[in-house]
């Protein structure tokens, strides 16, 4: 369970190795493409580490880095492929950060360090709690920007899931508070405050863990 | 010895992953095409009937086969699809094409069907995104080849200047006339 538990807080990819950021800051400006982002990067990192274990004895270790990479790049191109034929629009919108799915290190990372070395359960264990950290670094970025860029929350999410969800945006203001916000200054700015404060946050939780009759601040 | 048959067997091994890579991407490739070209083919046919007057939107419906990447009623209109190299590979464009019959100059409309030029500086050309393109629907090939490039995004730019120009050749009047002229033009044609 630690492994999984790794890869979404202590390790996570996003806000603890500050890996994958070019995507990450790029379309993270609304929930819908941030989690467009986060299912098709969950995909690869997850179909791409259960192949690299199971073929570990066969991968060549003078060759190992290109297996890696053809086979990130064959889930990469059958996200793409599902993408285009089932959620055209959004794909229109994200499609070259879908592309370049292929060199997040993240991906690549969690391939050479991990899936190469494990078997094929804990593999897995680990892509899911990298794939889900992400996720969740993606979707609180997407949140934020949105209420702060449009005033809105849930909005055009029938991109993803059909006319249904037309209905499942939340106005919360008439327009966005902070236009900034969808624009990639304001995505460097709110990810740099939101992952300090969420490392912030881990690191007390770490600390009051380790010592728990201390007090927190001994200044007086 | 031993290291032929370690080679061997690595090149097996890339033989084996390459070959399950392949089979994957071949049948997913065919499970979605149709999808995606269905896709494409309506996202296509909105641009264009948006580039069109009304009046001419009416004689693009019983328009259907592409020639040569051109399309047209014979009237005075022509759309042309054709693909400059950008700074970061090719850019597919559609361009639209009015002639008059006063000697004015042809409008020239662009719209880029696909492209790979780089996010934020490259997104000029995109009409999703940006009115650059929308905004110049007046100029003639002669205003385009004239106007100031954008900053920082030379390439690009002049991937649009070398459409622009492009159109112009291959929809000269010798060719219109030969298009018009296809028997299967001849049919569907509204040229006077």
């Amino acid at each position: 369970m630690s492994t999984f538990s790794r890869g979404v807080l202590s390790n996570n990819p996003a806000w603890a190795q500050l890996l994958g950021l070019c995507p990450l800051l790029a379309v993270s400006n609304s929930v819908v493409n941030a989690l467009g982002l986060a299912l098709a990067s969950g995909f690869v990192l997850i179909g791409s580490n259960l192949m690299i274990s199971l073929l570990r004895q066969r991968i060549p270790d003078v060759a190992r880095l290109p297996c890696f990479v053809l086979i990130i790049a064959t889930f990469t191109t059958l996200t793409v492929m599902v993408l285009e034929a089932y959620a055209f629009t959004l794909y229109l919108r994200i499609a070259l950060f879908l592309q370049i799915i292929v060199t997040n290190c993240m991906i690549l990372g969690r391939a050479e360090s991990f899936a190469s070395r494990q078997p094929v359960g804990a593999a897995v264990l680990d892509a899911l709690g990298t794939a889900l950290g992400f996720a969740i670094a993606l979707l609180l970025l997407g949140a934020v920007r949105e209420v702060l860029g449009h005033g809105t929350l849930l909005r055009e999410m029938d991109l993803l899931f059909g006319d249904q969800a037309a209905h499942w945006v939340v106005h919360l203001a008439a327009t966005g508070p902070l236009p900034l916000a969808l624009f990639p200054p304001g995505a460097f700015l709110i990810a740099g405050l939101l992952f300090a404060l969420v490392q912030g946050a881990l690191n007390r939780v770490a600390t009051s863990k380790k010592r728990p009759n201390e007090p927190m601040n001994e200044r007086p | 010895m031993n290291n032929a048959s370690l080679s061997w067997r690595s090149a097996l091994s890339l033989a084996l992953i390459a070959a399950l890579c392949g089979l994957a991407l071949v049948w997913t490739n065919q499970v979605t095409a149709p999808q995606i070209a269905a896709h494409r083919q309506a996202q296509a046919r909105a641009l264009m009937s948006s580039l069109l007057l009304p009046r001419q939107q009416q004689e693009l419906q019983s328009l259907q086969q592409w020639h040569d990447n051109i399309l047209s009623a014979c009237s005075d209109w022509w759309l042309l699809r054709l693909t400059e190299t950008g700074y970061a590979g090719p850019i597919d464009l559609l361009a639209y094409w009015q002639t008059f019959t006063d000697n004015q100059p042809s409008q020239l409309k662009l719209r880029v069907l696909k492209h790979l030029e780089t996010p934020g500086i490259g997104d000029f050309i995109d009409h999703e995104r940006n009115n650059y393109l929308p905004d110049n629907d007046s100029l003639t090939v002669a205003d385009w080849q004239s106007m100031d490039t954008v900053t920082g995004a030379t390439i690009t730019h002049n991937a649009l200047r070398r459409a622009a120009q492009s159109v112009a050749q291959r929809l000269d009047e010798q060719t219109r006339s030969s298009f018009c002229d296809l028997p299967e033009q001849r049919s569907t044609s509204n040229r006077p």
